[in-house]
């Protein structure tokens, strides 16, 4: 099987400080990009976040991030990942709970 | 008890235009709140809540999360969460009327009822009985020897006229047939017509079953529907006359609005409302101009997902997350190795 491209791209023009970098996730699509940028931009440190799948025929996303104060924006894209992550942990838990306390309404559909 | 919920949270739908649709709880939107990502708060406000379960569907609202959570939830379901289907089909024989491509891509679509979880993905051209099932198809038509004389009903005067998904016939390789003990692997429905067939008309055909999804091809798709709605919001704002009470009921879907019997006063009724299908008849008679607001609750998703899979409808939500998890994860992983290069080194570039 051919070579994976890697999954995650620094592009070209961002700064070396990476205050302000596009990253190109690759085998990704509007699923987690408009996710992505929702909890990226719940972060009061980021002046600014978007992303794009640029094309079809292109299996990637890009994701723009533009942080205040010369901060990394590798390390705020890392840590909206683990409250991404932390945030389906919890609705699972809270699924699960409502699941196996049962009250909801049981009926037979045919099939 | 009347529900009434914060505006911010309400999208507004007026007769010809909705407004307020994108979500404002960033930081740095509303002056001097605090609108940062946690996780307590998160926690406090989300609510799921499950509706109604059956054998093939279930109903659950989820409260309290940004719709590109939600969607993607939904997105995840439709086109990520795996599933097993037949992916390859070798005719030895098909004396049919229907073509081998139109029946192999028939084939293709018959839901089967093993569990994902206990396959593998074929990542390379290696088949094993970890990542392919085999089943087998073969039928031929015969001629009813007893057959009423002036019959003309195809089950009287043939044996074996329809080819049906019941018919395919698993064969087992491995450790398959220790793993799949309990639940022989089949399709879900056993009496979907593949083909019709007549005298002296037979198929014979290899059948490779696998694991997919379904932005792959839709036959991997795990549901028949996934969708949400958001929470229709109905407020009357000053007593509807009497006379009039009737024709605003008849306004909205059956059962949303309730008029007492004695005193004909109009109220919404409260569990009922999320059957309403927001058709916004009501804006358009100029006599209920300003006797009503319509909107929707923009954070309160009203799932519901169908089943056409192995999967019971109940555990389809908690594979999306498991998958949704996993991609974070391998992002995450991904992103973190970028972490660790030295600051000077050449970061790997993307063309632009």
């Amino acid at each position: 099987m051919a070579d994976l491209p890697p999954k995650v791209t620094i592009m070209k023009g961002a700064t070396p400080d990476l205050s302000a970098a596009t990253y190109q996730i690759h085998d990704e699509s509007h699923t987690i990009g408009n996710a992505l940028r929702w909890m990226i931009m719940k972060n009061p440190k980021v002046e600014f976040c978007g992303y794009s799948a640029p094309h079809p025929s292109e299996n990637v996303i890009q994701v723009r991030i533009q942080m205040y104060d010369n901060l990394s924006s590798l390390s705020a894209l890392i840590t909206a990942l683990a409250d991404l992550d932390a945030l389906c942990e919890t609705i699972e838990t809270t699924y699960r709970a409502d699941l196996s306390a049962g009250k909801f309404e049981r009926w037979d559909e045919e099939s | 008890m009347v529900e009434s919920y914060d505006s911010r949270r309400l999208v507004g739908i007026r007769a010809e235009r909705v407004t307020d649709v994108s979500s404002r709880d960033f930081p740095g939107h509303y002056p001097g709140e605090d609108h940062s990502w946690s996780l307590e708060k998160f926690r406090e406000n989300l609510t799921v809540k499950i509706r109604r379960v059956s054998n093939r569907s279930i109903e659950f609202d989820l409260v309290g999360v940004d719709a590109s959570i939600a969607n993607a939830f939904r997105r995840i379901m439709i086109a990520e969460v795996p599933t097993i289907c037949i992916e390859n089909v070798y005719v030895y024989n098909n004396t049919t009327v229907v073509a081998d491509e139109i029946l192999a891509q028939r084939i293709g679509l018959i839901p089967l009822n093993v569990d994902p979880k206990e396959m593998a993905m074929k990542l390379d051209n290696e088949s094993t009985d970890q990542n392919t099932i085999v089943f087998t198809l073969k039928l031929e038509c015969t001629r009813k020897k007893d057959a009423p004389k002036d019959s003309t009903v195809p089950s009287e005067l043939y044996n074996d006229h329809e080819l049906l998904s019941g018919h395919l016939v698993w064969d087992p390789a491995g450790e398959q047939a220790e793993v799949f003990r309990n639940n022989p692997p089949a399709p879900t429905n056993p009496n979907i017509v593949l083909a019709k067939l007549r005298p002296g008309q037979s198929v014979d055909i290899l059948l490779h079953a696998m694991k997919g999804v379904g932005k792959d091809h839709a036959k991997f798709s795990p549901v028949a529907t996934a969708s949400y709605r958001l929470l229709p919001n109905i407020v009357i704002k000053k007593p509807i006359p009497p006379h009039l009470a009737e024709k605003f009921q008849k306004c909205f879907s059956p059962g949303v609005i309730r008029i007492d019997p004695q005193t004909k006063a109009v109220t919404v009724d409260e569990e009922n409302k999320r059957k309403d299908t927001v058709s916004r008849e009501v804006l358009r008679h100029p006599e209920f101009e300003g006797y009503v607001e319509l909107s929707r609750v923009r954070d309160y998703f009203l799932f519901n997902v169908e089943s056409e899979s192995a999967h019971p409808p109940q555990r389809l939500f908690l594979e999306a997350i498991a998958v949704m998890r996993e991609k974070l994860t391998n992002i995450r992983r991904a992103a973190e190795a970028l972490l660790d290069q030295p600051p000077d080194a050449d970061v790997v570039m993307a063309d632009p």
